[in-house]
C-alpha cells in the first residue's frame, strides 16, 4: 500500500491508539503478540494481524519514532522459562499521532451525523 | 494442548522466518526470529486465543497472510550489506566487458585493397583429334 509520507497506515494507527489505551491502563510496555490481542479485541476478525504485517508495522513505527522498544531482562525469562520478549513503549510523538487520529474519526463521525441529520 | 498439528504449523513458520532472514543483518535476523518465537510462546500459552479457531489454523493463517509483508521487509532491507553491492558491481562489469565485445564484433572490418586484375592473354591451342577407331576383326565377317 502507497502512502502519503508522515501519514500511518490504518493498522499503524491501530497499533498506536492501543498502545495508548494499554497506558491508560497501567501497562507501559506491551510485546508484539500483546499489542496483537489488543488490536484484534476491536475486530471481527477471527484471525490476529499477521506475524510479518504485525512485526513489519511495529519496526516501521519504531523507525518513525512512535514506539521505543527494547530487549527485556534476560534474567526475567529465563526465571519464567520462556522466550525473551521485545518490549515496546509508546513515544510522545506517538501519543500525539494517536490523539490526533481519534479526533479526526471523531470529527468525521460527526460530520456523517449532521449530514444524516439535515433537512434535505 | 500443544498438539501435533500445531507443532507442524510453528517449525513451518519456523522455516520460513529462516528462511527470509537468511544472509540478513545477524541483528535484524535474530530480532525477528526471538520475536516470532516469542509470539508463538504467549499464544501457545494463551487459552482465550484457541476459542474461536483451532491454534494450528491459526497460526498457519497469521503465517500465510503475512508472507506478502515478510518479502516486503525482507527487500527493504537486503540493499544493505557489502554482498548485494559487490553482486551489483560484478553485473555491471560484466555487462560492460559483454557490450565491448559485441561492439567490436559487429564493427565493419577494413581488409587491405585486392591487388588490381592482371588480364593473360594465353593461345591455348586446341586439342588433337582422337584417333580413329580401330578395324574390325576380319573373323566378324
Amino acid at each position: 500500500m502507497r502512502r502519503k509520507p508522515g501519514s500511518l497506515l490504518p493498522l499503524e494507527l491501530a497499533i498506536c491508539v492501543n498502545a495508548v489505551r494499554l497506558k491508560h491502563r497501567g501497562v507501559d510496555e506491551f510485546h508484539g503478540y500483546e499489542i496483537a490481542k489488543t488490536v484484534g479485541e476491536d475486530s471481527d476478525h477471527r484471525l490476529l494481524t499477521a506475524y510479518g504485517t504485525l512485526y513489519r508495522a511495529l519496526a516501521r513505527l519504531e523507525h518513525m519514532g512512535l514506539l521505543r522498544s527494547h530487549w527485556e531482562d534476560p534474567h526475567i525469562a529465563a526465571r519464567e522459562n520462556r522466550p525473551g520478549r521485545r518490549l515496546y513503549t509508546i513515544t510522545a510523538l506517538g501519543e500525539t499521532a494517536a490523539e490526533d487520529a481519534r479526533k479526526t474519526v471523531a470529527n468525521r463521525s460527526s460530520k456523517r451525523a449532521r449530514r444524516r441529520l439535515a433537512p434535505a | 494442548m500443544t498438539s501435533g498439528l500445531f507443532t507442524c504449523a510453528a517449525a513451518l513458520l519456523r522455516v520460513w522466518t529462516a528462511l527470509y532472514t537468511w544472509r540478513m543483518q545477524p541483528a535484524l535476523r535474530e530480532r525477528r526470529q526471538r520475536e516470532i518465537e516469542s509470539d508463538l510462546w504467549e499464544f501457545e500459552r494463551d487459552a482465550a486465543a484457541h476459542r474461536r479457531l483451532s491454534p494450528a489454523l491459526h497460526v498457519l493463517g497469521r503465517f500465510v497472510i503475512g508472507i506478502p509483508d515478510d518479502l516486503l521487509w525482507r527487500t527493504a532491507h537486503a540493499t544493505v550489506g557489502p554482498r548485494p553491492r559487490m553482486i551489483a558491481w560484478t553485473a555491471a562489469a560484466t555487462i560492460l566487458i559483454a557490450t565491448l565485445w559485441v561492439v567490436d564484433v559487429m564493427r565493419p572490418s577494413q581488409l587491405p585493397n585486392p591487388a588490381p586484375l592482371t588480364r593473360f592473354d594465353l593461345d591455348f591451342a586446341p586439342p588433337p583429334p582422337p584417333p580413329p577407331p580401330p578395324p574390325p576383326p576380319l573373323g566378324a565377317r
